[in-house]
């Protein structure tokens, strides 16, 4: 099984393109390391030898490089974070959290509060967000479509 | 919600302070207090308010410099003296 991964993997090596053995992080359980690759096209020639190698590492010549990166955004998963985030915040009762909540309203928060929740949501997404935009984001309906919308994110 | 300028000043500089206070153990419990503290001046009394605002500026700047550290205080055991 590992051989047919790697051949999957210098197939699309060998393709131009950006998808760098995406098909095969998904199927490998435990890393496989890397394999060096010499010149694609010679390469697909050796493939039918590499079956023969099986688990071996170093004595084939191909190198799959492996880009480790963040689980993807969808509508869904941002919302799950925010919530999170907001129920991990002392001055919110959990059980009255809504996505539909009002911070200033429903919450009985105030602005300095608003200040620090939104903080939280940079900390957590990992992009700031500036003071003119933040001050409006006054539910977590609103965190969550600011989020998408900044982030691209479709559905 | 509307901000005037000046409660949009303080939001900002109320920002700036969590941010700068992250890595100094400390400060964030002092901030948020005294920030609290003073929400409860009325809006019209905006001298004091500013006098608090150019206050808190000079010691934005201060809790910046690197060679603050921490911060930490004493207070006195309830029942004694």
């Amino acid at each position: 099984m590992a051989a047919r991964v790697l051949q999957q993997c210098v197939r699309s090596f060998a393709r131009p393109s950006l998808r760098l053995c995406t098909r095969n992080v998904a199927v490998r359980a435990t890393a496989t390391p890397a394999v060096f690759i010499h010149r694609p096209l010679s390469f697909a020639a050796e493939s039918p030898r590499t079956r023969l190698f099986g688990q071996s590492r170093i004595s084939v010549g191909v190198f799959c490089r492996q880009y480790g990166d963040l689980p993807p955004l969808t509508l869904e998963t941002i919302k799950e974070r925010v919530m999170y985030v907001l129920k991990l915040y002392d001055k919110i009762n959990p059980e009255k959290l809504q996505t539909s909540s009002h911070f200033m309203k429903d919450l009985g928060l105030d602005s300095l509060d608003q200040v620090e929740i939104i903080m939280a949501m940079e900390d957590e997404f990992g992009f700031e967000i500036p003071d003119a935009e933040a001050e409006k984001l006054m539910t977590p309906e609103e965190i969550v479509q600011y989020i998408a919308d900044k982030k691209d994110v479709y559905e | 919600m509307r901000h005037s300028k000046l409660q949009q000043q303080v939001l900002v500089l109320y920002r700036q302070f969590l941010r700068a206070a992250q890595n100094k153990p400390g400060f964030i419990p002092r901030i948020r207090d005294e920030f609290r503290e003073n929400a409860r001046i009325k809006k019209t009394d905006v001298m004091h308010i500013e006098y608090l605002f150019r206050r808190g500026q000079r010691q934005l700047e201060q809790l910046r410099d690197a060679n603050t550290k921490q911060l930490g205080s004493f207070s006195k055991p309830k029942g004694s003296g």
